[in-house]
């Protein structure tokens, strides 16, 4: 109690000097989320400036006799001729490990109910990227889990993986199943008090999401217990389209935290597709010039400056990463439309999911044609690089061959082996969602595949095989699952174990 | 009796006999050939298919002791693997209730701090709660008094300090 | 009213003829005023209006508004202006006004700069503070 006295009595004392010069203006003209203030004179751009009864605003548009500013909160209590103040100081969000495990909004204000934030350090919303100097090439994998992507479409740590497909084809869900590989990771480190691993802390964006879409992500990632190694940043399709264009930047100002303190972070900006719609509403109502589409003129440096912020660091610039993975939803499939062709020539990669696919019941619904990865093998563990070297194109083959299987024509020996070991790749690489596979684990099963121990089993069976096998690898053979994570590439001694175990289970299986 | 009496007596006619004998004979050649040599034929071969029989009959027999001394032999090997396999069951049964034993008290410990923490929350948002009412008190009655306690020299005092701060 | 383009920029034009060593002439916005009316072009009013947001405008920045709960001494008075005369150039009209909600002290407002010295101001801020 006498430490709350304390605590008044310093506030009061400190209330004693008076506020030094200030900048104001009034509000002209207020409409969308948006005012015009006139006065404002020393307002600079991207400053913050208070609206009273805690509303704040951006400055967005500096005008001859009037300032542009978009209001961050509720502006129903605004009115015509309220007074507006600068605050000198640039838009920022609390960062720090205290934000693990909280959702909070683009200012850093917790929407979990959870209690107040408590971090002393404030990151700027809007910063310049790593130059070229402080930046470091890309050769730690992230281990998304999903065995397509581990397997031909490796991502590292410090890249940009561009996952891009239309509505309801499953991207959400690979950027899940990544952020709970990385959580099981984490832990499996923790436990095991490997100090050499470093975890790999995960940021997820939701950029005009609905709200009963972000409860479930919650509840999935808090079922799967890696809500301690997450951040979500949320701006909901009922916030403003300022909130909607701010919260990326805010959630990677939160990430280039972790990359600047030795950490490695991951970011999924979900999606940017409303990020740019949110954009041009805010450039529109601004009176800005529009282009393209109606998008103004900058939404290619809009999305640019975004993703050039996620890199990997030298060792004296802060030896962190930041890897980012944005999502870009299409229409009917059009990848050569305005914004999506902007955010892929920005990425290393794309991912591109197809609904074909989807509905063809090969989920993930990977194109493994059209997805790359430009980081590729140098992201890879020596043993997945050894088994799955040759995946890519066996399915190019496949997938040429795959016509002729379809008119059923007489196939010579050489033709229909490929085409058989084709699809048995394809339904290896089908998985159930929110299930990531531990890389030891890929490793086994493709090793399995690529040494013809699947090519007797019919395609139907194939998946209740690999889960059969699967179950018998980290129930029985768990010390060789932990031999292939220790040494990371395949000796001729563990292959020759690796034969052991699979000729010992394909005799048990029925 | 005389020989040729016997013989008139009972029929015998050397002429007749010799006939008979003669027919008797075609007809025991004729008999012979096809009669007795098909059916004596018919006997040999099912004599013979009987010697095989019983010689089979006697493979089959060794066969069966061997398949039997096998069948023996693999339950021995399958139960030996089955007990491998029951012990491997066990391990990992207990390395599986050791798991979510540790999982159940991690979850408990969980919610205990859980809720620790929400009463050390709830503790905090009051004492907030408490100090901002104390200072809107505080201002509340600043308001109302010093618009009446300050003298003409208190604000003479703050206007020459606004002055100073214009001309610096 | 809605002021397109074309309207803001033959505004602006007019006023910086209006401006005589950078300082507003009076003459010449009557002037100036005069011959748009009499002009009779259809965005006559829609310049015009611009033309007085301009003038409002500059008039602000060169306007000193000091408020004050009691009468301020005339040797501080005298320091004010000096104050606001070095600061913002020798062609600022002060005025004195009569705010009793401001409790005690003095506010200058000058165009968007604001020096806010009262009591009331210092309880606000305490009051946020919380």
């Amino acid at each position: 109690m006498s430490n709350l006295l304390m605590e008044i009595e310093a506030q009061i004392a400190g209330a004693r000097t008076a506020a030094a010069r200030q900048n104001v203006g009034s509000i002209r003209e207020l409409g969308d989320g948006v005012a015009k203030i006139e006065g404002l004179t020393d307002a600079m751009l991207n400053e913050m400036i208070d609206l009273g009864d805690g509303v704040t605003g951006l400055v967005l548009n500096l005008e001859e006799t009037e300032v542009g500013v978009i209001i961050l909160g509720d502006y129903t209590q605004l009115k015509e001729g309220d007074e507006a103040r600068t605050t000198g100081k640039l838009l920022q969000v609390p960062v720090g490990k205290s934000l693990l495990g909280r959702v909070v909004n683009v200012l850093g204000q917790p929407l979990d109910g959870k209690g107040p934030i408590k971090s002393d350090i404030s990151y700027p919303v809007e910063k310049i990227a790593p130059g070229i100097m402080r930046r470091r090439s890309v050769d730690q994998p992230v281990q998304t889990g999903i065995m397509a992507i581990d397997a031909m479409i490796p991502i590292g740590r410090g890249q940009r993986e561009l996952i891009i497909g239309d509505r309801a084809t499953g991207k959400t869900t690979i950027c899940i199943d990544t952020i709970i590989s990385q959580a099981e990771l984490n832990k499996a480190a923790e436990a095991a008090g490997d100090s050499s691993y470093r975890p790999l802390y995960c940021i997820y964006v939701a950029i005009g999401q609905k709200q009963s879409t972000v409860a479930r992500v919650i509840a999935v990632l808090e079922e799967a217990g890696a809500m301690p190694y997450s951040i979500i940043v949320s701006s909901a399709a009922s916030d403003s389209a300022a909130n909607q264009y701010l919260v990326p930047f805010a959630g990677a100002a939160m990430g280039e935290w972790f990359m600047d303190n030795g950490m490695d972070a991951l970011i999924v900006y979900d999606d940017l597709s409303k990020h740019a719609v949110a954009y041009r509403q805010v450039s529109l109502v601004l009176k800005r010039p529009s282009g393209r589409e109606a998008y103004p003129g900058d939404v290619f440096y809009l999305h640019s400056r975004l993703l050039e912020r996620a890199a990997r660091v030298g060792e004296k610039y802060g030896n962190g990463s930041l890897t980012a993975l944005p999502i870009i939803e299409t229409q009917a499939g059009d990848v050569s439309a305005y914004v999506p062709t902007n955010v892929i020539s920005i990425t290393d990669g794309q991912i591109y999911l197809e609904t074909d696919l989807f509905y063809q019941g090969v989920r993930p619904a990977i194109s493994v044609g059209l997805s790359v990865s430009r980081v590729g093998s140098a992201a890879q563990l020596k043993a997945m690089k050894q088994v799955a070297g040759q995946l890519k194109g066996e399915l190019a083959q496949f997938r040429e061959l795959a016509a002729f299987a379809q008119f059923g024509s007489d196939l010579d020996a050489k033709t229909q082996a490929q085409i058989d070991r084709g699809k048995r790749i394809m339904e290896i690489f089908k998985q159930t969602q929110y299930h990531p596979i531990p890389v030891e684990v890929q490793v086994a099963v493709i090793w399995a595949v690529q040494n013809g121990y699947v090519d007797r089993v019919p395609v139907p069976r194939v998946r209740a095989f690999q889960s059969t096998f699967m179950d018998f690898l980290v129930t029985r053979h768990v010390e060789l699952l932990a031999t292939i994570k220790r040494e990371h590439t395949l000796s001729d001694a563990l292959k020759a174990e690796l034969k052991t175990v699979a000729d010992a289970f394909t005799q048990t299986w029925t | 009796m005389r020989p040729e009496g016997i013989l008139a007596t009972f029929g015998v006619d050397w002429s007749h006999l010799l006939a008979q004998v003669v027919s008797f004979g075609i007809v025991c050649v004729i008999l012979y050939r096809f009669a007795y040599r098909p059916v004596l034929t018919m006997l040999e071969v099912r004599r013979q298919q009987i010697a095989l029989g019983l010689a089979n009959a006697e493979q089959i027999k060794a066969e069966l002791a061997r398949t039997e001394a096998q069948r023996q032999d693999v339950m021995v090997q399958a139960n030996a693997q089955a007990n491998i396999l029951i012990e491997e069951a066990r391990a990992a049964a207990a390395r599986v209730r050791e798991q979510q034993t540790q999982k159940a008290i991690a979850a408990a410990e969980q919610i205990t701090i859980n809720a620790r923490e929400a009463a050390a929350r709830e503790h905090d948002r009051m004492l907030a709660e408490l100090k901002r009412e104390v200072g809107r008190l505080v201002v509340q009655a600043t308001t109302a008094v010093t618009g009446k306690i300050l003298t003409s020299e208190d604000q003479r005092r703050l206007a020459e300090e606004t002055a100073r701060r214009v001309a610096a | 009213m809605k002021v397109n383009k074309r309207a803001k920029r033959d505004a602006k034009q007019l006023f910086h003829l209006c401006l005589v060593n950078r300082l507003l002439a009076e003459n010449r916005v009557r002037h100036v005023v005069q011959r748009v009316v009499t002009a009779g072009r259809r965005d006559g009013p829609a310049i015009l209006s611009h033309f007085r947001r301009l003038l409002r405008l500059d008039r602000a920045r060169h306007t000193a508004i000091i408020e004050s709960v009691t009468v301020v001494p005339a040797d501080v008075q005298a320091a004010i202006e000096a104050g606001l005369m070095r600061r913002y150039g020798p062609h600022v009209t002060t005025t004195f006004a009569y705010r009793p909600a401001l409790i005690a002290g003095v506010r200058i407002q000058v165009g968007s700069d604001v020096y806010d010295g009262s009591v009331q101001a210092r309880l606000t801020a305490l009051e946020k503070s919380f």
